[in-house]
C-alpha cells in the first residue's frame, strides 16, 4: 500500500453512508474468499395454516381433546379426516392422549362452543387429541412453522472467518463449469472444517462469531444450521482481492474504529467484523499514533488535534516537510504508511505536516512550487506569492517571509531539474523583450 | 599484336590546379609580421588560430565564462569537449539563458568539412561525428541549454550578454580550435553584440524549424509553421559593420562583399575554405572585374580542390597575367577574410560559395573599416599562404596536376592492352592536353582520358592495365572523382589481334599531340 493507495482507500470510505468522514488510521490487509457449497442447511419457515388444518386447531381447542371421527362428524372432513389428525401429529401441532387417565385433571377441559356435529359418532374409541403448545401459537397467528432444508452456497472469508454473501450461480449454462476446483482435505482452510459446530450456535453468538445471524442473507427462513450428516464442499474464489479495512475516525477526542470489507471500489461497512477481534489491541488505542510513528521510522513532532475527522498535525523539518505536503498541486494531507504487523496489516496514517520553521516553510513553498509547472511558465514570481498564499492558509493563516527568488529559482534548478520550465520563463526576457525596440517580432 | 611506347606526363591539361610544393610568395605580398595572438584595435581583437597558436578556443571560453546573463551561440556541430563543458557549466550557474543554434536533423549526415582532406576512411569519420555532435548535445540540453535548429544555418558566432560577440570561421570541433587555419574577430561593443544577439533572436524565433528543450535527453521535436516575425535589417547607420545572410530576409553580407572587392585598387587577399559555383554570381563578377582592372589577387584555400572547384576558380581568373594573381594551398585552410588594399575587410562564416551564403542560408560577418586592423587580417592570410604546401597553376603539365590529386598517381612503366585496334584514337587522345585518371564506376575501375570514359582492368603486380572497351553512358560518370591520375608514365600499348567488338566507338579522332610517341 502506498501513500495514494491509502488516500484513494480513505476516500472510498468517507463516501460510504454511514461514514463519519474521512478516517484519520486505516489498517488494512488483503484477504482471500471461498466458495462453500453446503449439501443441506436447514431454515425454520412460517406457513399459513391450510383451512382444514385451522378449523381442526380450532375443533381441538374449542372440545380440549379431540378425536379424528370428531374432525370427520364436526367438521365434515370425511375419509380425510384421519389423515389430517396424523399430519396436526406430525408437525407437533397436536398431541395424541392414549388412554383418558393419561392426562387426568390436567388435560383441557371442554369449552362452550356452537359447533355441532354434522353427522353421527361411529367409533369413540380412536386416539384423543390435544392442542400443543406450537399448536395454539400456530391457531393464534394463522401460521404454523416448519423446517425446510436446501443446498446453498456461501461466500465466506476464511481468514478471519466470515461471512460475504450467498452465491448466486450464474445462469448460464457453461457458468458451473468455470468455477475452480473443489479443494483437497488438507487444502481446506482450518476454519472450514468444523463449519457445522459454528453455524449451529445460536444466532446471537455466531453473528459475533462470523457474520451470520437469525437470517442468512436474503434466503427465506430463520437459519438453523447444517443439517445433521450432511456435506460441504469449499472451493477458492478467485485471488486474495478482497479488502479488510479498520477505519479510526477522530471524533470528540477519541479514536471511533470501524471495519470495511469489498473490493477497493466496492467497500461496505461490516459491523458484525469487530476490529478488537481482528488486530491486536495495541493498534486501535491513542497509542497507535506513537506507535506507528516510531515503527513507520518517522521522527516527527505530534502537536494537538480538536476537530472532528482531523489529521495528525505534525511538525516537519526541512528534510521531511516536502514529502509530507501530498503530491498534488495543492498542499495535502499525506499518508504515512508502512507495515506494523507480522500478519499483514499495513497501517496509515493521515498527517498535517507544520513547518517546525521558517526554514522548512521555505522548503515547502519550493516543493509546491515545483508541482505547479503550469504557474511556472506564466512567471516566477506570481508562482511563488501564489504558493506562498496557499501555504499560509494551509497552515492556518500563521504569517511567515516567502523565500527569496534566487533561493526559489536554485531549488528549483538544482533539486528539482524544472529546467525547460524555468528556461521557458526567461526565454521572453533573454530573446523578445531586450530586442522589441528595434522592431524584432514578439 | 603490335606495341607502341607511349610517354605521358609531359603535356599541359587544361584548367587551373593545385600542385603540391611551396615556393616564394610574389613581391607584391611583402614579408609579414610573425604571428602574436590577438591584434586589438580599439573594442575589436583580430586572431588567426593555428596549431602552434590557438586563439579562438580561449577567447570563446573567456567570454562564455564570464557571462551573467545570457549566452547565443551558433555552431552547426559540436564536438569540442571544453566549450560544450563550457556551455554546460554555464547554463548551469545561470539556471538557464544558454541559448544554441546547431544541427538537430534526426538524419543528420554531418558534410566533414574540415575533416575531408583525409583521403580514407570518410564514412567512418562522418559517422564518429555525428555520434560525437549527438552526445554533445544530449549533455547540453541535460545541463538546460536549449537547442534548436535554422535550416542551412553554417553562421558560427557567440554572444554574451548582448555586451560582447565573437564571430569566427571555426566550427565547435577539436580540429577547428586545434589544427585548422582559422580566424575569429572578437567585438566587445554592445552596439554590435546587441545586433548580433538581435539577429541569433530572429532567427530563434522565427525561422527555426526543430528544437530539443532542456531537459535529461535530447528530444527533438518539430516546432511546426514558419512563423511570420519580420526581420528589421541591420541599420548602416548603427556602424556596427555586422553584415549577415539570413535566407531572403538579410542579404547584407552579400552587398558589403562586392562593396569589399570593387573597391579594391591595388590587391586583393582572400581566405576561404571553398570556392565554388562563382561563375555568374555577382561575388565572382566583382572577382573578375577587380582582376581585370589589375588588381592582384591572393586567394588562399585548402589543398585538394575538385574538379568543380577547379573550374570556378579557372572562370574567376579568366584570362588575368599569371603575375596578377596567387592561389596558394594549404591543407585544413578554413580561415574566412576578404582584404582590400590593406585598409578593409571583411571576416566572415560563410565560404566564396554561389549556392549557399550570399543568397540563401545563414552566415554572418563583421566589416573591418580600420587600417591596422585590416593589415593585420591581410597579414594572416599572407602568412597562410607563406606556409602554403601547394599552389595554382594554370594549364599545368599531366605530371604537376597528377601531383595535386591526393592520392599518388601511377608513374613508371605501365603496360596498356587496348582491345581492338579502332581504339587507336585511346592513344592519340593520351598525347592531348587531357587528365588521365582513374574513376571508381558502378562495378569496377574506369580509366578517364580527359571526357572518354574506358572499362579497364588495373593489376598492379604486372602493373598492366586491360582496356575493355569504352563506356557509353558517361553523364553518371562524369560526376564523379578521378581517386588517382596517371603522372609520368611509359606507356607499352598492347594490341589484341582477336577481340570483341568494343560497346561503340569511339567518339572523337585524334588531335594534336603534346606528348611522344615511338613505334617498336
Amino acid at each position: 500500500m502506498t501513500s495514494e493507495n491509502f488516500d484513494v482507500l480513505a476516500a472510498r470510505i468517507a463516501s460510504v453512508p454511514g461514514a463519519p468522514g474521512i478516517p484519520t488510521i486505516l489498517h488494512v490487509r488483503k484477504t482471500g474468499a471461498y466458495e462453500v457449497d453446503f449439501e443441506a442447511l436447514d431454515f425454520e419457515v412460517d406457513e399459513a395454516l391450510g383451512l382444514a388444518d385451522e378449523a381442526s386447531l380450532a375443533l381441538v381447542d374449542a372440545l380440549g381433546r379431540a378425536s379424528a371421527e370428531d374432525l370427520r362428524c364436526y367438521l365434515g372432513l370425511q375419509d380425510v379426516a384421519e389423515l389430517c389428525a396424523a399430519h396436526l401429529i406430525d408437525e407437533g401441532l397436536v398431541g395424541e392422549l392414549q388412554s383418558p387417565g393419561f392426562w387426568g385433571s390436567a388435560s383441557p377441559s371442554r369449552r362452550p362452543t356452537q359447533a355441532h356435529r354434522l353427522a353421527n359418532v361411529q367409533d369413540s374409541g380412536t386416539p384423543r387429541l390435544v392442542l400443543t403448545e406450537v399448536g395454539r401459537r400456530a391457531l393464534e397467528v394463522g401460521v404454523r412453522r416448519h423446517v425446510v432444508t436446501r443446498p446453498v452456497t456461501l461466500v465466506l472469508l476464511a481468514d478471519p472467518l466470515h461471512f460475504v454473501r450467498v452465491h448466486c450461480e450464474a445462469s448460464t449454462r457453461f457458468a458451473p463449469a468455470h468455477r475452480e476446483l473443489v479443494l483437497h482435505a488438507k487444502a481446506v482452510p482450518v476454519p472450514f472444517r468444523n463449519l457445522d459446530e459454528v453455524l449451529g450456535d445460536a444466532p446471537g453468538s455466531r453473528e459475533r462469531s462470523v457474520g451470520i445471524g437469525e437470517n442468512l442473507g436474503e434466503l427465506e427462513g430463520r437459519f438453523l444450521g447444517v443439517r445433521d450428516g450432511s456435506r460441504w464442499e469449499v472451493r477458492k474464489k478467485g485471488g486474495p482481492n478482497l479488502l479488510l479495512v479498520i477505519a479510526g475516525f477522530y471524533l470528540e477526542g477519541r479514536f471511533v474504529w470501524r471495519t470495511y470489507l469489498g473490493r477497493e471500489a466496492d467497500l461496505e461497512e461490516c459491523e458484525r467484523l469487530r476490529p478488537e477481534t481482528l488486530v491486536p489491541e495495541g493498534l486501535l488505542g491513542s497509542q497507535v499514533i506513537d506507535r506507528a510513528l516510531q515503527e513507520l521510522g518517522y521522527d516527527l513532532s505530534l502537536a494537538n488535534s480538536t476537530s472532528s475527522c482531523a489529521p495528525l498535525v505534525v511538525l516537519a523539518d526541512e528534510d521531511t516537510i516536502a514529502d509530507l505536503l501530498g503530491s498534488t498541486e495543492d498542499p495535502t494531507d499525506r499518508w504515512l504508511n508502512g507495515t506494523m504487523q507480522s500478519n499483514g496489516w499495513a497501517t496509515g496514517l493521515r498527517v498535517r505536516a507544520l513547518p517546525q520553521d521558517e526554514a522548512s516553510a521555505h522548503v515547502a513553498v519550493v516543493a509546491l512550487l515545483a508541482r505547479r509547472e503550469r504557474a511556472l511558465r506564466g512567471g516566477l514570481d506570481t508562482a511563488l506569492a501564489l504558493a506562498h498564499a496557499d501555504l499560509e492558509a494551509f497552515w492556518g493563516g500563521v504569517p511567515f517571509a516567502a523565500p527569496l527568488r534566487e533561493r526559489v529559482l536554485q531549488e528549483l534548478w538544482v533539486r528539482y531539474r524544472k529546467l525547460r520550465l524555468l528556461c521557458e520563463e526567461r526565454m521572453k526576457g533573454d530573446l523578445v523583450t531586450p530586442y522589441l525596440a528595434e522592431g524584432n517580432a514578439r | 599484336m603490335s606495341e607502341d611506347i607511349v610517354e605521358i606526363g609531359a603535356q599541359r591539361v587544361p584548367g587551373l590546379y593545385l600542385v603540391p610544393g611551396t615556393g616564394p610568395l610574389p613581391d607584391w605580398l611583402a614579408p609579414v609580421e610573425p604571428a602574436s595572438g590577438l591584434k586589438t584595435v580599439g573594442d575589436t581583437s583580430y586572431g588567426l588560430s593555428a596549431a602552434d597558436a590557438p586563439t579562438i578556443r580561449p577567447a570563446l571560453l573567456e567570454m562564455i565564462q564570464s557571462a551573467r546573463s545570457k549566452v547565443l551561440f551558433a555552431s552547426w556541430i559540436f564536438a569540442d569537449e571544453r566549450i560544450t563543458s563550457a556551455l554546460c557549466d554555464a547554463a548551469d550557474r545561470l539556471r538557464g539563458g544558454v541559448y544554441v543554434l546547431t544541427a538537430l536533423e534526426r538524419d543528420l549526415a554531418p558534410k566533414l568539412g574540415d575533416l575531408d582532406e583525409e583521403p580514407d576512411g570518410a564514412d567512418e569519420r562522418a559517422a564518429a561525428r555525428r555520434e560525437q555532435h549527438v552526445e554533445h548535445l544530449r549533455r547540453l540540453a541535460a545541463a538546460g541549454a536549449w537547442l534548436r535548429s535554422v535550416p542551412d544555418a553554417h553562421a558560427k558566432f557567440c554572444v554574451v550578454d548582448d555586451a560582447s560577440a565573437v564571430v569566427t570561421s571555426a566550427n565547435a570541433t577539436v580540429e577547428a580550435y586545434e589544427r585548422n587555419p582559422e580566424n575569429l574577430v572578437v567585438v566587445r561593443a554592445p552596439a554590435v553584440a546587441r545586433e548580433l544577439g538581435r539577429l541569433f533572436a530572429h532567427a530563434w524565433l522565427q525561422r527555426s524549424t526543430i528544437e530539443s528543450a532542456p531537459g535529461p535527453v535530447l528530444d527533438q521535436r518539430s516546432l511546426g509553421r514558419r512563423r511570420t516575425g519580420e526581420w528589421k535589417s541591420f541599420s548602416p547607420a548603427l556602424g556596427t559593420g555586422l553584415v549577415a545572410t539570413l535566407a531572403s530576409e538579410e542579404s547584407s553580407l552579400r552587398r558589403a562583399t562586392i562593396d569589399l572587392i570593387d573597391s579594391a585598387k591595388r590587391e586583393l587577399v582572400i581566405g576561404t575554405y571553398s570556392v565554388v559555383a562563382m561563375e555568374g554570381h555577382p561575388v565572382g563578377m566583382a572577382i573578375r572585374s577587380a582582376l581585370r582592372r589589375g588588381v592582384k589577387l591572393l586567394l588562399v584555400r585548402p589543398g585538394h580542390a575538385d574538379d568543380e572547384q577547379r573550374t570556378t576558380m579557372t572562370w574567376l581568373l579568366g584570362d588575368a597575367p599569371s603575375n596578377s594573381w596567387c592561389i596558394r594551398g594549404r591543407r585544413y585552410m578554413h580561415a574566412k577574410a576578404i582584404v582590400a588594399d590593406r585598409s578593409r575587410a571583411l571576416v566572415w562564416t560563410g565560404n566564396l560559395d554561389g549556392r549557399h551564403g550570399y543568397d540563401s542560408g545563414f552566415e554572418v560577418g563583421v566589416c573591418i573599416d580600420n587600417d591596422e586592423l585590416s593589415a593585420a587580417i591581410r597579414d594572416s592570410v599572407v602568412r597562410i599562404a607563406a606556409n602554403a604546401d601547394s599552389f595554382g597553376i594554370l594549364e599545368p603539365t599531366l605530371s604537376d596536376a597528377a601531383r595535386s590529386w591526393p592520392k599518388p598517381p601511377l608513374t613508371g612503366d605501365w603496360t596498356l592492352k587496348l582491345p581492338a585496334s579502332p581504339l587507336v584514337a585511346l592513344v592519340e587522345r593520351l598525347l592531348r592536353t587531357e587528365l588521365v585518371g582513374l574513376v571508381q564506376g558502378r562495378d569496377s575501375l574506369l580509366l578517364r582520358v580527359g571526357e572518354v570514359f574506358y572499362g579497364a582492368d588495373i593489376d598492379d603486380s604486372t602493373r598492366t592495365i586491360a582496356i575493355r572497351g569504352v563506356e557509353s553512358d558517361t553523364a553518371h560518370l562524369r560526376r564523379r572523382p578521378i581517386i588517382r591520375m596517371l603522372g609520368d608514365c611509359r606507356l607499352r600499348i598492347e594490341r589484341q589481334s582477336q577481340t570483341p567488338p568494343a560497346k561503340s566507338t569511339d567518339p572523337s579522332p585524334g588531335a594534336g599531340r603534346r606528348g611522344s610517341r615511338r613505334s617498336r
